[in-house]
């Protein structure tokens, strides 16, 4: 799976699970605008995890790295990578 | 520690009921005390749903013809797999999958939740006189809050709903729930609630800690010592007491002893909103404290509480074993939360 479709399906579950219509590789996550809270940060997250079929490793996780759609992105290409 | 059920999943045919719907639905008929053993879970605040291979249409009737529908939330009536039905229903509720309880008497459903999802509890048919007298049925001391718990969860399977059906952005999706917090210093009366919050939570509890009664009456009888609690209502309904923080002051420093918020109010940032405006409150009784204080035990099962203060402006310090001390320098971050009233 490349990058662009990992980002996609990402896209897509934020979409699906917030019902939002407009989501792209910009969309802030976390913070004043953001759209998640940290409940379902971990939510989402763990639906990463089933889908990608990888166990992340939270102590790697900061704010930092799941701040918008494509920083959320590079984190799980490195952790699935990480993983495997 | 026993974990606590928070929801009882029910087969039908030859476990709820005697017979099979589809079959002979007139026929049909409760297992004796059986519905009485449904609200005497339902008044401990337990929540009850459905895994069947029986049409909901069918079993929608039946159940209001019995008189009992309005106890089951997400009920699950396909033909997939009971394990996947535990799956639904936990994420639905926001709920962890070793807090439900599978009853059913066919073994081999229960072999295969087993199997699937081995940290639900499984139970055969039989048994169901017995559920209440199992400790992990028990609760800490019922309260307002625990008996009201099914309307709670309704109100917000209809806020889930709507939001579902809303088209427009999220923000202002959260405006048209018409959300209210009430923030205030808890009372007498809240304190068994208080209890039962730091017994219930495990996402958005800062030291997976569970207290007693006698400790917070002796918490709050002590100098300096504040007990928040958060109540929230929306256009769907009341949701209840949502949130606990203890806190102390000293001159120079705010800490924060313990946190617990409900799961059941994912989604709309109430748990930011209910810790700022405590550290504002706190801050305008000490304008000299320069800093707050928390400690958090880092576990898996709490992730959401570290987030939630690396949300606020929290940093790492220390860690020692599992805790970690978290540091916010004062004044606070500037923050605002306009979906959402904030009263006293």
């Amino acid at each position: 799976m490349n990058r662009d479709a990992i980002e996609q399906e990402i896209v897509d579950l934020i979409k699906e699970m917030l019902n939002l219509p407009f989501v792209d590789a910009d969309t802030v996550l976390v913070g004043n605008t953001g759209v998640l809270d940290s409940m379902t940060i971990v939510r989402l997250l763990a639906e990463i995890e089933h889908r990608f079929e990888f166990t992340l490793d939270e102590d790697d996780l900061t704010l930092d790295s799941i701040s918008n759609v494509k920083r959320l992105t590079e984190w799980v290409i490195k952790s699935r990578q990480a993983s495997h | 520690m026993i974990q606590m059920i928070k929801c009882v999943v029910w087969d039908l045919d030859d476990t709820l009921w005697e017979g099979t719907l589809r079959e002979d639905e007139a026929g049909v008929k409760l297992l004796p005390e059986i519905a009485a053993v449904i609200d005497t879970l339902d008044q401990r605040g337990i929540l009850h749903s459905i895994a069947s291979r029986n049409s909901w249409e069918q079993v929608k009737n039946k159940l209001e013809q019995l008189g009992i529908a309005h106890f089951f939330l997400y009920p699950q009536c396909h033909f997939d797999s009971k394990a996947a039905s535990m799956e639904r229903i936990a994420k639905e509720l926001n709920i962890g999958l070793d807090t439900l309880a599978f009853v059913d008497n066919d073994p081999f459903e229960r072999f295969e939740v087993n199997y699937y999802v081995p940290q639900v509890h499984t139970y055969a048919a039989h048994q169901y006189r017995e559920l209440p007298e199992y400790p992990e049925f028990q609760v800490v001391q019922a309260t307002e809050e625990t008996a009201s718990r099914r309307q709670y969860m309704q109100a917000r399977q209809m806020r889930e709903e709507a939001r579902k059906a809303h088209k427009g952005s999220r923000e202002q999706f959260l405006k048209e729930c018409r959300m209210k917090l009430q923030i205030r210093t808890a009372r007498q009366e809240d304190y068994l609630r208080v209890v039962e919050l730091s017994h219930r939570t495990n996402q958005m509890n800062s030291l997976l800690e569970r207290i007693d009664l006698p400790f917070v009456e002796s918490y709050c009888n002590q100098d300096s010592h504040y007990l928040y609690v958060a109540k929230l209502e929306d256009r769907f309904g009341a949701h209840g007491l949502i949130g606990t923080c203890f806190a102390t002051v000293t001159e120079d420093r705010i800490d924060i002893k313990l946190f617990c918020i409900s799961c059941r109010i994912e989604g709309r940032g109430i748990a930011s909103a209910f810790l700022y405006t405590v550290l504002e409150r706190l801050g305008q009784q000490v304008p000299q404290a320069d800093a707050v204080r928390c400690l958090l035990v880092r576990k898996q099962r709490n992730l959401p509480a570290r987030l939630l203060l690396e949300m606020l402006g929290f940093k790492k310090t220390i860690t020692e074993d599992e805790q970690s001390t978290y540091m916010l320098p004062l004044p606070l971050p500037r923050m605002a939360f306009d979906w959402l009233e904030i009263g006293e």
